[in-house]
């Protein structure tokens, strides 16, 4: 080794030595290793010892003091707060007990005694109704009242009059307004009236109410049922009625498209050869649909759009029957009847399950917003006519998708033209699908009446599904305590808490059109708090990615750190020993 | 609200009974050519459930890598799942997704929680609600509780089983089938935690698996085993929406010694008995039906002409009350906007335009002329 280092580092590790041999006698421990001959470094000054020491701490000091909080602070996961209780508190239905109180008013100008039979006919509502968050409340109308109905919409007129002399009592709704004109016969009776009267307005609001407990109850989370739900008004007779329906309801609330602000409509007409060629589609909807449109465009608006597909074929599953007239009911599977002149192809109910050829009949949608598809096919004439027989209008509903209509264009007529006349059957069950798609009510027979329905319907269905997203917000977060919460987040939840709690007002006071305006904020707001785009990465990661991660940056940086902090720890505790010893 | 326990539990049984849309999310995640098989398995996997009736719109596929088009295929534009060459997979009426680097976990997980971009287009979104079954198929080269995405990053078991259990928070499916085919599936799923999935998986744990069989022109193995049997099942079973064979039978159908690794299933979290559900109910697209005039003949009215008639009460109804500014304002916005279609330029016939341009014409010419006079 000395030979390598020359001469003068040679003589210069001798004298050390020497220095060590020397000081050896003043530490005699030391003196074994000396004597067999190995070379330890010359003694620290204390000048050394003590720069030695404020290095390390100093590096110790940086460390604890800037880069912790730096690590700490670059790493930390940023959880804006949100209002967790309310969000849980909406959840679960308990901020806000939505109520549709509905208004009626009532024109009895004949009546000796409109107050007393109202007073009556509001009891017997109040008793028979086991749903308490929807509720009638009449109110004898007056000319002046028709100032102060800028506050609260009407949601019905009666209008009681006498009827023929002899005629029991009687009501007819008017299918295009408000208006219920309710006939009494002369001879009568003022508590059979008032239980008339009850009944009646009973029989026409029952549907909705129906969905709308429906509704408010899916969103009740899992059942916790307080003992006292059983008592109370005692209606088992009504109670029976609802578990009767309920199954009849799922099924039409199965069937309702989601509710959004926009839809999309498309009109096809699939036809299985190359004719007809054009359609009146777009003079047909202005003319026949639009009013519809119009009138539910305070609900939603709506976005048109039609096409043709020529040679459409139906897929290779569908495979229509095809039964001569003289044997209608008996053999389906009867003799392929070619040679038969007259007859008819139909359709069976699971050809119509797969009646829709995806794979090959252009059907999709590039709107952001759901849409509904109506679809007009025409048969080849060779499988003319087509028909489905169970069905009095041949057409089907396609639950949340749209609705098929199947048109046999008349024989011998000239068939590479539809006009608007021919497409008036058509969509006039388009129409009635369409409402039944975005979830109108079938019963009463007054539209006005049952778009009325639709708009609180509508508000309910948004209420609760902004409050569930709320709830399903809150768990999230609670779950996931290492996803990241943009303040974003909080901004959409307090704007949705306050639309909702506006809402929520709104239909308390009975005006429904401004509460669906607020649960459609309220179910945006949610949405985007929800979906916020952010809040994704990669949540999970497993120890040894950890390990793997800070391995290769602290081992090279804390190793010498360490080390050095407990070399100097054990040298001052030897010292303190040695000063110990000295005493 | 007060209803009784028995009708809420009712309901909920009601609201359990159907789906009303299926989807598919059909994701291979191996990049290289030489990982071919993962390609044609999911492009198997799509061609199934088309067949069976769920339309393009409603199948998100992820194609990690486009070997349809690699230098290094003796085949071009062409994708097969068995030496016998005698069905592309890769034919005319394929809709891909999300394809090659687009195919990553952050992307599978905004996918699967919808959690995307604002103008993400609607054939790269999962659009699903409480009434759709999805089907998920995912396949590649995995381990414990991980699979390789791309050879650059993985997804990891727990990733997954959080993204469903937001999935499920917000109620973005009814029923899921989860399919895996890579080495050491069955891992893959045993972190599940949410409602209404069924679980499926190639092979248990520190178990590979193998592919079936190698297409010697091809170069390189064509499909997977277990994908194969599967494919085997539906093909030879469930020729059409219509078939009435259940999942159970599908699960009956594997046997360890063909696929040479154990699959395993998990039903722990799912409430249906497997003898119950159909395969079509996550592996086609059977739509519900209401046959119209059936039994509501009493309300046969004309609404057209109601909504006609009605107009006055419709419309200046909306007119009073405090929200007439959004009423009216979501009115004039919102009927039937029309679309604009394609418009025909007329050609300006007069003669102004041409003289113009010939008079530009000429300028150039004499600026052209008197700079080379100039020079």
């Amino acid at each position: 080794m000395s030979e390598r280092l020359g001469p003068d580092v040679a003589a210069t590790i001798a004298s050390a030595a020497s220095a060590a041999v020397a000081e050896s006698k003043i530490f005699p421990e030391s003196a074994v290793s000396i004597s067999q001959g190995k070379k330890s470094p010359p003694p620290d000054t204390p000048e050394n010892t003590r720069v030695r020491s404020l290095v390390i701490l100093s590096f110790w000091v940086v460390v604890i003091t800037v880069g912790l909080p730096l690590w700490w602070i670059t790493t930390a996961i940023y959880r804006a707060p949100l209002p967790l209780k309310e969000m849980q508190s909406w959840a679960d239905g308990r901020a806000c007990r939505a109520e549709f109180p509905l208004l009626i008013d009532v024109e009895a100008l004949t009546l000796p005694d409109p107050e007393g039979l109202l007073k009556t006919v509001q009891h017997a509502l109040d008793d028979a109704n086991d749903f308490s968050a929807h509720h009638l409340r009449l109110r004898l109308s007056t000319n002046s009242s028709k100032v102060e109905d800028g506050e609260e919409s009407v949601a019905a007129t009666l209008r009681l009059s006498q009827g023929a002399a002899g005629s029991p009592h009687s009501y007819v709704l008017s299918p295009s307004s408000r208006a219920i004109d309710l006939f009494y016969s002369p001879s009568y009776n003022p508590t059979t009236l008032s239980a008339f009267v009850a009944s009646t307005l009973q029989e026409i609001f029952a549907e909705e109410q129906q969905m709308i407990s429906y509704l408010l109850a899916s969103s009740a989370p899992a059942p916790s049922p307080s003992p006292s739900s059983g008592g109370g008004n005692g209606g088992n007779g009504v109670k029976v009625v609802n578990k009767v329906n309920t199954a009849e309801i799922a099924r039409k609330m199965s069937r309702i498209v989601k509710y959004s602000p926009m839809y999309h409509l498309t009109f096809s007409l699939f036809t299985a050869a190359g004719d007809p060629s054009n359609w009146e589609i777009e003079e047909a909807v202005s003319e026949y649909l639009q009013p519809l449109l119009d009138a539910l465009g305070g609900i939603s608006g709506f976005t048109v759009d039609s096409q043709i597909q020529f040679y459409a074929s139906l897929s290779s599953s569908v495979v229509p029957t095809w039964v001569p007239d003289s044997e209608k009911e008996e053999g389906e599977e009867g003799e392929e009847g070619e040679e038969s002149a007259s007859g008819r192809y139909i359709l069976k109910k699971e050809d119509l399950s797969s009646f829709i050829n995806s794979a090959e009949w252009p059907l999709v949608s590039i709107t952001s917003y759901p849409a509904i598809n109506f679809i007009i096919y025409i048969p080849a004439a060779d499988q003319s006519p087509l028909v489905i027989p169970t069905s009095s209008t041949n057409a089907f509903l396609l639950p949340q998708w749209g609705g098929v209509m199947i048109h046999n264009p008349p024989a011998g007529s000239d068939n590479t033209h539809l006009t608007k006349e021919a497409l008036k059957p058509a969509l006039d069950i388009f129409a009635t699908q369409l409402l039944s798609l975005l979830g109108a009510p079938t019963h009463p027979a007054s539209l006005p009446i049952r778009l009325d329905s639709l708009t609180r319907q509508r508000s309910a269905e948004l209420l609760v599904s902004a409050s569930s997203t709320l709830g399903s917000l809150y768990r999230l977060t609670l779950a996931l305590p290492s996803i990241s919460i943009p303040s974003s987040v909080s901004t959409s939840v307090s704007s949705t808490l306050s639309s909702l709690t506006a809402a929520c007002q709104e239909l308390r006071h009975g005006r429904f059109g401004g509460a669906l305006e607020e649960g459609r904020n309220a179910e945006e707001q949610a949405e985007k708090a929800f979906f916020e785009k952010s809040m994704v990465g990669q949540v999970y990661f497993p120890e040894e990615h950890k390990v793997a991660v800070y391995l290769p940056l602290m081992g090279p940086v804390g190793a010498p750190l360490l080390m050095a902090a407990l070399k100097e720890i054990s040298r001052l505790v030897r010292v303190w020993k040695a000063s110990r010893l000295k005493k | 609200m007060k209803l009784p326990l028995a009708l809420v539990t009712l309901l909920s049984c009601g609201a359990l009974a159907q789906h009303t849309s299926n989807w598919a999310v059909l994701v291979s995640t191996s990049r290289f050519w030489f990982n071919y098989r993962h390609l044609a398995n999911v492009l198997s996997m799509y061609r199934t459930v088309k067949r069976l009736g769920i339309p393009d719109s409603q199948i998100i596929l992820m194609l990690s890598d486009d070997i349809a088009c690699n230098p290094r295929n003796a085949f071009p534009g062409t994708v097969y799942n068995n030496a016998d060459r005698a069905l592309d997979l890769y034919g005319d009426n394929i809709e891909v997704d999300y394809r090659g680097y687009e195919v990553t976990v952050e992307n599978f997980i905004r996918l699967l929680t919808d959690r995307v971009e604002p103008d993400t287009p609607r054939s790269k979104r999962l659009l699903t609600d409480d009434r759709s079954n999805i089907f998920i198929y995912m396949t590649g080269h995995g381990g414990n509780e991980f699979l390789k995405f791309q050879d650059a990053e993985e997804i990891s078991a727990f990733d997954i089983a959080d993204a469903f259990e937001q999935m499920w928070e917000k109620k973005r499916y009814h029923e899921m089938l989860f399919m895996i085919d890579t080495c050491q599936a069955n891992t893959m799923y045993s972190k599940f935690y949410s409602k209404n999935i069924l679980a499926t998986g190639s092979s248990k744990l520190d178990e590979s698996s193998y592919s079936h069989h190698a297409d010697n022109d091809v170069g390189v193995a064509v499909i997977d085993r277990y994908t194969y049997y599967n494919l085997e099942f539906l093909e030879n079973n469930v020729q059409s929406a219509s078939s009435k064979h259940t999942m159970k039978d599908l699960f009956d159908s594997y046997e360890t010694e063909k696929i040479h690794s154990t699959p395993g299933v998990r039903t722990d979290l799912f409430k249906r008995d497997l003898k119950d559900v159909l395969i079509t109910d996550f592996f086609g697209n059977v739509q519900n039906v209401e046959i119209d005039g059936e039994d509501e003949q009493k309300w046969k009215e004309d609404v057209l002409q109601l909504s006609k008639l009605a107009v006055d009460f419709t419309m200046p109804g909306r007119k009073n009350g405090t929200c007439a500014s959004a009423r009216e304002s979501a009115e004039t916005s919102a009927p039937a906007v029309k679309k604009v279609g394609a418009v025909r330029v007329e050609g300006s016939k007069g003669w102004s335009r041409n003289a113009m341009g010939i008079g530009a014409l000429l300028t150039c010419a004499a600026a052209w002329v008197a700079g080379s006079a100039l020079t």
